[in-house]
């Protein structure tokens, strides 16, 4: 018989919680028979399991019993309070698995130590801080492995010696150089081969750290030097599970496609010498909750595979690493409920809510697609409310009015269409404190002048509001002189809202 | 109600899945008594030492483990493949895993001291380690595998995930049967075999 029982329960039936949030609940101890205990100590951590050796993140401990005898038939309750970190979110997948535990143990000395282990479920809540908003290069999430600390003096003699060893191992093994230089020809014929036919290849991404089911642009843009015949040009979107068991010679990599999407950007047949090949195509990205991540032995990462796939001639292909993170990581939409003692929590955004659905399968598509109605769906709108705002009808008169009524509307999607829709037709004079200046790669709901343009994005001078406005390609010598901070002033039509940065759309009125 | 993993076969986790030290340790079914009495049983002239021997996946690193737990002041070290590592300076027993990595200074100079050695390693070291002056005990990882034994092994790794007392997932005489016939005594193997069975089991049954 054990010495003690031990049990463990949270404040929340459903165990879910939201990065950011407090985990509360108790512990509870009845000592079967008196035991000498070192202590009892509550651990915090999350870690993996499944198919690969377990990573886990640094431990949270509280120590709920100093040493002391533990007398038999002694009840014991310690209610707990702990902050759950914003990631890794909760994750089931097929060889990976990441959960959130609190385990209780009970410390005997030269004995097995009694303890009790109970998992909650992390969804996405506060934004790490290392997401700054910038969505054209990964961000790791995982930065403080030793790797990234090392000093461009230290990388400076680990290249050195790097070299020395190559130059040591080349040495011992020049019986070798035929087929190094066999297969470097192989590789520099085909590159060779492919350039004489495709020229340059541009592909372009819009960015690389992509929420589920935004909208994505992507491209391929070529000139061909000869006519020649293709099967079909297609991008791939890979998501794969990869766990490393053992160690040394024990260790073996598993690999597990969780998704795999084809999207043919041009269908196969005759592409003509000199005649421009722009392919765009814009897709909604999957709905899902298997997040990137990359832990030491275990990792889901995303890809876009590109290939021009020519018969009889090796293919032209091109990788393009994604990261997918939760849409609350991405901006303003990272925010919590006003009570936290309610898991069943309301939509972060109208476009992309909160999946509701659990975590068990982690593209389960079907079943998320059912629950996405229900949460999209913004509240029931009071009719008075809806008559007042259709039954004016009047535009708003400056872009503070404008900005005020948004505000008034808060999350209600309804109402804050019909707020759009009756501005849609004014000019409104908009000083913007610019963040960035992007190039509108991509856009297909814009008039023709502004494809090649510019995108202005920043914040409205004076106010918490961001605004995105893009501007024909007339205007681009004048963007390009502007820097980060500058202010931009302009006439802007607003055209929409930005669901997934909670920002007003707009394009410069000429 | 809560979304918890492999809470359908009222299990914690995979059974088959990656196990840390602490919880193979606790897992560990090997018998022993053999072994202890050898490095128990400390001769004036010969220092013990104790090899077991294996392929991968026989359970060498579990022997190693499961020693460990019978002295507290052992010390633990495993060998990376194609690295060199420091040998801990303190630590009776010393046990050494992937002992074939040793340099061969590091051989000589550790079979010449007077440190109780355990080797996990795929080559057998007996004649070095008599000719350094030990006595020498070596075991096969895999002298006790059978069929029951793999019945236990794995039933043991099902029941250690359990999450209450309701029924769980058992593997039966047969499949152990098959599973011996088919991996002979890689009991990774068969771990690894069963990982794919338990993802796609949907309810409490027999395997």
């Amino acid at each position: 018989m054990s010495k003690c029982q031990i049990s463990i329960t949270f404040d929340r039936n459903d165990r879910i919680y939201y990065g950011g949030e407090t985990v509360r609940g108790t512990v509870r101890l009845l000592i079967d028979e008196q035991t000498k205990s070192n202590g009892v100590k509550l651990t915090h951590r999350w870690k993996t399991h499944g198919r690969g050796n377990s990573d886990s993140g640094l431990p949270d401990e509280i120590i709920l019993v100093e040493p002391r005898i533990l007398q038999a038939g002694e009840q014991l309750e310690f209610p707990f309070a702990i902050i759950s970190p914003s990631h890794p979110v909760t994750y089931r997948g097929h060889l990976v698995y990441i959960d959130h535990y609190v385990r209780v143990d009970v410390d005997v000395p030269w004995a097995k130590n009694p303890y009790a282990e109970e998992e909650y479920e992390l969804r996405p809540g506060i934004r790490p801080e290392l997401f700054t908003g910038e969505r054209h290069k990964v961000v790791s999430l995982t930065a403080q492995t030793t790797a990234t600390n090392v000093g461009p003096i230290a990388r400076t003699i680990l290249l050195i010696v790097l070299g020395l060893f190559i130059v040591a191992i080349g040495m011992f093994a020049l019986f070798l150089l035929p087929i190094i230089l066999i297969v470097a020809a192989f590789i520099w014929v085909k590159k060779k081969a492919l350039k004489s036919r495709l020229g340059e290849v541009e592909v372009s991404v819009p960015h690389v750290v992509v929420a589920p089911t935004e909208d994505w642009t992507f491209g391929i843009r070529f000139t061909p030097r000869k006519s020649f015949v293709v099967n079909s040009i297609y991008a791939e979107l890979i998501a794969e599970e990869s766990a490393t068991s053992g160690s040394g010679t024990n260790k073996t990599t598993h690999k597990h496609k969780v998704l795999t999407e084809k999207h043919i950007l041009r269908e196969g047949g005759l592409l003509d010498l000199e005649a421009l090949v722009d392919e765009k195509i814009t897709i909604t990205f999957p709905a899902t909750n298997a997040y990137s991540f990359e832990l030491s032995d275990n990792s889901l990462k995303w890809t876009v595979n590109f290939c021009i796939d020519i018969p009889g001639f090796p293919d032209w292909t091109h990788t393009e690493s994604l990261q997918v993170v939760p849409i609350e990581f991405l901006g303003e939409q990272a925010r919590l409920p006003n009570t936290t003692s309610d898991s069943s929590r309301t939509a972060f955004s109208e476009s992309v809510p909160f999946d509701p659905v659990p975590a068990i399968s982690p593209l389960g598509v079907e079943a998320r697609k059912t629950a996405a109605v229900q949460s999209i769906s913004p509240p029931a709108l009071p009719l008075e409310e809806h008559r007042s705002v259709s039954s004016e009808n009047l535009p708003p008169e400056s872009i503070e009015e404008l900005l005020s009524l948004l505000e008034s509307a808060g999350r209600n999607s309804t109402q804050r269409n019909l707020i759009l829709e009756a501005a849609a037709g004014e000019v409104y004079d908009i000083t913007v404190v610019i963040d960035r200046i992007s190039t509108s790669f991509g856009i297909t709901d814009a008039a023709p002048e502004f494809s090649n343009g510019k995108t202005v994005i920043g914040q409205i001078a004076g106010t918490q509001r961001s605004i995105e406005v893009v501007a024909p390609e007339s205007m681009n010598s004048e963007l390009e002189s502007f820097r980060r901070g500058d202010t931009w002033q302009s006439g802007v039509t607003i055209t929409g809202w930005d669901s997934l940065h909670n920002r007003l759309r707009g394009a410069v009125s000429e | 109600m809560a979304s918890l993993p492999f809470i359908h076969l009222n299990l914690r986790r995979n059974p088959f899945g990656e196990f840390d030290a602490e919880e193979r340790t606790q897992l560990a079914n090997v018998e022993l008594g053999s072994a202890l009495e050898h490095l128990r049983s400390r001769p004036e002239s010969h220092t013990p030492a104790l090899q077991i021997i294996g392929h991968k996946g026989y359970g060498k690193t579990t022997h190693l483990l499961s020693i460990a737990t019978h002295f507290p002041d052992a010390a633990y070290v495993h060998i990376p493949e194609g690295e060199s590592i420091a040998i801990p300076a303190v630590g009776e027993p010393l046990l050494i895993d992937e002992a074939q990595r040793l340099t061969l200074w590091q051989r000589l100079w550790l079979f010449r001291s007077r440190r109780t050695l355990i080797l996990g390693t795929h080559r057998d070291f007996t004649q070095h380690l008599k000719w350094a002056g030990r006595s020498v005990l070596t075991l096969d990882a895999a002298r006790h595998t059978t069929p029951e034994r793999i019945e236990k092994i794995l039933n043991d790794r099902i029941k250690s995930v359990r999450r209450s007392l309701d029924s769980i997932p058992v593997v039966t005489s047969a499949t152990a049967e098959k599973l011996f016939a088919m991996y002979g005594n890689d009991l990774r193997s068969m771990q690894h075999h069963l990982y794919d069975v338990f993802q796609n089991l949907g309810s409490v049954q027999d395997v």
